[in-house]
């Protein structure tokens, strides 16, 4: 479920982000609007769903960056592609996100890549870190779906590692140029 | 394999073969051991020898300028339109926990590359002054060292350019880095949320999270300017 919602997020945020600038910053009816109605819950068969805060927090962001703005035609647009997502994750029927079908995946990664294609973003996904980043047409990451608390600590399994087979190696050439009697005259 | 030649092997290990091996694992071991030191050395010397342009694309912006007049009274409310929005990489303000001797540059993101600089505010959070969640990050060997000094009533400093914000520390908490219930970012109040790796001192990765939960005293509130 989590990837459905980060590619429905993905898409929104794809669509949000384009918009060219009118206004200066500050969140404006119709980007409140699109705001409401991605954190509006999704009814999938008995179960209620709801995009995670981390991501539509992510949207108001952005909306409020300087110079970014959303018209009628604009609200327009992207409501309809937030409701053509959550169509897509209905009809599946499953809330499930390790049953949901391949081709249901693909259907909103491709959602989430033409929309952002068509609107000069860029939709990167990085499998290896299980992390997606939205980045506009100057490079600028605009927003991250990925995990929420990062990894604060120093990674120094691998010097000690490498450490400690060093002086392993040291040890043994030690005992091996004794048993030789290498240094023997 | 025939005395003479056995004694050539011998020979050939004892004055060229191990030295060399010594020499190898020993230049490793220094190597390791002094290459936090040798990093800047490094990069001060390729300034000067450098036979290439430097390539400053991936250096972190700053949009942070303290403000000038402390002595007038602070504001309660600033408008939105005199705040600029940070973008990701950004650094805009500075985080002071002056009890415990910590004073970071706090930057808009929180990838690896902005951690090893400062602090970092995760995207998914807000600025001060929106009366949402401040979620903030740093290394536990790095800026946020310090946080294990943190006390309930400390007072926090988050200074932006558009005001100064003050939060009073209310717990300390150590979470799994997976457990959701650790923090709280559709709430409508503008809690503080520090975290880092814990333990403190570990060597290599650990699944917990020391947090630390303020609570927002003093800075003005951005506000609607229509």
């Amino acid at each position: 479920m989590k990837k459905i919602l980060a590619c429905v997020a993905s898409a929104l945020l794809a669509v949000t982000v384009s918009m060219t600038a009118f206004a200066a910053s500050g969140i404006s009816a119709n980007e409140q609007a699109v705001l409401d109605k991605l954190k509006a819950p999704i009814t999938v068969g008995d179960k209620t769903l709801t995009l995670p805060a981390e991501y539509y927090n992510q949207a108001e962001n952005y909306l409020k960056q300087d110079g970014v703005d959303v018209t009628d035609e604009q609200k327009a647009v992207i409501n309809a592609q937030i409701d053509e997502a959550v169509a897509t994750v209905k009809a599946s029927g499953v809330t499930d996100l390790a049953k949901l079908p391949s081709d249901v995946k693909s259907k909103l990664m491709t959602n989430a890549q033409t929309a952002a294609k068509e609107l000069d973003l860029t939709l990167t996904f990085d499998n290896s870190n299980k992390t997606i980043t939205v980045k506009d047409k100057s490079g600028n990451v605009v927003a991250k779906i990925e995990n929420v608390i990062k990894t604060t600590g120093a990674d120094t399994t691998v010097a000690v590692v490498t450490a400690a087979t060093l002086v392993a190696l040291l040890a043994g050439c030690a005992v091996v140029a004794r048993k030789s009697k290498l240094m023997a005259k | 394999m025939s005395f003479p030649k056995r004694k050539t092997v011998k020979r050939v290990m004892a004055y060229f073969g191990m030295p060399l091996l010594f020499s190898v694992i020993g230049y490793g071991l220094f190597y390791l051991a002094l290459s936090p030191l040798l990093s800047p050395a490094f990069s001060a010397l390729g300034m000067v020898v450098s036979d290439s342009r430097p390539d400053f694309s991936d250096e972190l912006s700053s949009i942070f300028s303290p403000p000038e007049d402390t002595t007038a009274a602070p504001a309660d409310t600033v408008n939105e339109k005199d705040v600029q929005m940070p973008q990701y990489g950004t650094h805009y303000a500075r985080l002071q926990i002056g009890d415990a001797g910590i004073d970071a540059d706090l930057y808009f993101g929180d990838g690896p590359e902005i951690l090893k600089k400062g602090v970092g505010q995760y995207m998914g959070s807000f600025i001060p002054g929106s009366g949402k969640p401040v979620m903030i990050s740093g290394h536990n060997n790095g800026a946020f060292h310090k946080l294990q000094k943190v006390a309930e009533g400390d007072t926090i400093t988050i200074t932006t350019n558009y005001g100064v914000y003050e939060y009073r520390v209310t717990s300390m908490s150590v979470h799994k880095e997976s457990d959701k219930t650790a923090y709280d970012l559709r709430q409508q109040n503008e809690q503080l949320i520090l975290y880092t790796c814990y333990p403190f001192d570990m060597l290599g990765l650990t699944s917990n999270r020391y947090f630390v939960y303020a609570d927002k005293i003093s800075g003005p509130s951005i506000v609607s300017g229509n």
